[in-house]
């Protein structure tokens, strides 16, 4: 018997059986699919204020950045106070998605409450501030 | 030449040549990987003060809470400069009876980290109906 498998082995060239590895990059697939969501990162860091309380935020939002500078990014432009209306309503108009405001610690408090006036004015039910837990 | 094909077929196990699936496979795998963002993002809720339509507004502007954030940093309330940590007690006094909206009034030139550590301060507190205004 263990002469006919060797015999059998030589004669056919090496297979490896490639179905359990399949599965695995299947799964991996799957779960990356699943997971994925396809954010706007501002692109621009920005040092969010310490917070003691502090809500776990949805994945899938809308993300405008404010500068020290003044400047309001989202996705790597800088669409200024004035862009962030037509842009949270072309996503809201379909389904409600929340707005996070990441702004710079240094940000000019006026320039933030304006865009949040705006996502406001853009029909947005769910606006937050971005912050860092702090530890304590 | 047709014959001689079904013959072979039947004599092997119907075997499908499974690499370019396989080479699709990982090129998704490999375009999901590189695509994911994980976004976790903690937040406060941004809310602004709504124009109160109450029938006795003096009433209701003497039960709210109000902050006033400078552009120098000082935190006041009720015309005293009592600081960031002056926040908390202030707000846990205010609503122990009932739960007093509270109202974070920033100048336009103060720093975002600042109103965001008031209104931090404020939830911290427990006070549940916290916004955020801009004013000259």
């Amino acid at each position: 018997m263990g002469r006919f498998r060797e015999q059998s082995q030589t004669n056919e060239d090496a297979a490896i059986d490639m179905s359990p590895l399949i599965d695995c990059v299947f799964i991996l697939l799957i779960f990356f699919i699943v997971t994925t969501v396809f954010v706007e990162e501002p692109g621009v860091d920005v040092e969010r204020p310490r917070a003691v309380v502090g809500e776990q935020l949805e994945k899938s939002s809308i993300l405008i950045a404010v500068t020290p500078e003044g400047g309001v990014v989202y996705g790597g432009r800088d669409v200024g106070v004035a862009g962030v209306r037509p842009l949270v309503a072309r996503f809201v108009q379909k389904e409600q998605v929340p707005v996070i405001i990441q702004a710079d610690r240094n940000a000019d408090a006026g320039i933030v409450v304006r865009v949040v006036a705006e996502a406001r004015l853009a029909q947005a039910e769910d606006i937050s501030f971005a912050t860092e837990l702090a530890a304590e | 030449m047709g014959r001689f094909r079904e013959g072979l077929n039947d004599s092997d196990e119907a075997a499908i040549d499974m690499s370019p699936l396989i080479d699709c496979v990982f090129i998704l795998l490999i375009f999901f990987i590189v695509t994911t963002v994980f976004v976790e993002e903690s937040g406060l809720p941004a809310v602004q003060p709504e124009p109160s339509a109450n029938a006795n507004p003096t009433d209701e502007e003497s039960k709210t809470v109000v902050f006033q954030v400078s552009a120098d940093g000082t935190i006041r309330h009720e015309g005293r400069d009592i600081g960031l940590h002056g926040v908390g007690p202030t707000v846990a006094r205010r609503i122990q009876k009932e739960m007093v909206p509270v109202v974070i009034q920033a100048e336009r030139k103060a720093k975002a980290g600042i109103m965001i550590g008031v209104l931090d301060a404020a939830m911290a507190a427990g006070a549940e109906d916290v916004s955020v205004d801009a004013r000259n």
